[in-house]
């Protein structure tokens, strides 16, 4: 699919790779500058070798229309839900803000996530948006987003993912992995301590691991499916 | 090299549904033109032409094993050429009857028909 109409909003969805048996996965872009493309000409390609791999474009992301509010994550799990509803249980692969909204939708559905992978997620005690928001953000599809949008202020509004939430994802496959120098490191400290069990890496680099350690993710994340799995 | 003018001539033509007629009309497309350097290709609009070109050729090429096996770096780098070259080798290795350019319609897995990009 290219193009579909869910929720009353157009959205593009990329579609790699075929079914093999195994378990497909979704990966889900951070905001702003984020869009298929992040996953695209990065890790997606190599984990499309051997399962179906699906890409969506976020609402007002990439070639998704600009909705003017809906940037909460629960709304955007909802989209999530109707974006897969076509496929069977897949893994998650979510960067940024697309592993909080990967979080939020494996509690609202439980048993439609085989496994979660969260890549810089910004579970830290810090102010997202200061980091989160591009510094040149006067023109172009971001300013657009910030200007004519709620997303601004959903993000503002959002409650940050706690430690017992994650714990809630008990019996889940996760893995967590994080930028040395990302402002959100410490996020892999609170999954480790709300999920024991859950694998956690610390790559070289800052936010944006799958561009800047595309090649150590890149087999993290494919050894990673493979043992949720297994 | 009648067939790899076709493809070409079909990439500048999906490039164009991209990102519009006017803007590619101000420079002349060719092998060595750059989709990030001299095209200035947004990565998504990448990924817009790379689904136009799987609509078109189908199962006979496979963008996301062709950039699978290239580093940033060379993503960044591409050409026009480099991407006609990967197209052409792989219908030429599709075999003859599947060669675009053979007729209306032949050997098109795609949903599109033949002359959509005409």
């Amino acid at each position: 699919m290219a193009y579909v109409r869910v929720r009353g909003v157009r959205f593009h969805v990329v579609d790699l790779g075929r079914d093999t048996g195994r378990v497909p996965v979704v990966m889900l872009h951070g905001l702003f500058t984020g869009s298929a493309a992040s996953w695209f000409f990065t890790v997606a390609p190599a984990l499309a070798r051997d399962r179906r791999v699906r890409l969506p474009d976020w609402r007002g992301h990439g070639l998704t229309e600009r909705t003017t509010t809906g940037y909460d994550t629960a709304t955007m799990a909802d989209d999530l839900a109707a974006l897969t509803a076509d496929l069977p249980p897949f893994a998650i692969a979510g960067h940024s803000y697309g592993a909080t909204v990967a979080v939020r939708f494996a509690r609202a559905h439980p048993g439609r996530t085989t496994a979660l992978a969260l890549v810089d997620p910004p579970f830290a005690d810090i102010d997202v948006r200061r980091y989160a928001v591009p510094g040149v953000a006067r023109r172009g599809a971001v300013a657009e987003l910030l200007k004519r949008t709620s997303l601004a202020s959903d993000l503002a509004a959002e409650p940050p993912v706690t430690a017992a939430e994650l714990a809630e994802l008990a019996g889940l496959p996760v893995l967590a992995v994080v930028g040395t120098d990302s402002p959100f490191r410490s996020a892999a400290d609170l999954v480790g301590r709300a999920l024991p069990a859950a694998r956690r890496h610390v790559l070289s680099g800052g936010h944006d691991l799958h561009i800047t350690a595309r090649a150590r993710l890149t087999p993290l994340l494919g050894a990673f499916l493979e043992e949720a799995h297994a | 090299m009648t067939a790899g003018n076709d493809v070409l001539d079909e990439v500048v033509a999906m490039l164009a549904e991209v990102v519009g007629e006017d803007f590619l009309l101000e420079q002349e497309v060719g092998p060595d033109t750059s989709f990030n350097d001299d095209l200035a290709l947004e990565s998504i609009e990448f990924v817009a032409l790379a689904e136009k070109l799987q609509l078109r050729y189908g199962a006979r090429i496979e963008f996301a094993a062709f950039i699978a096996g290239m580093d940033l770096d060379q993503i960044m780098a591409m050409t026009v050429g480099d991407l006609t070259t990967y197209i052409e080798s792989r219908l030429a290795a599709s075999g003859p009857g599947d060669a675009p350019g053979g007729g209306p319609g032949a050997g098109s897995e795609a949903s599109v028909p033949s002359g959509a990009y005409a």
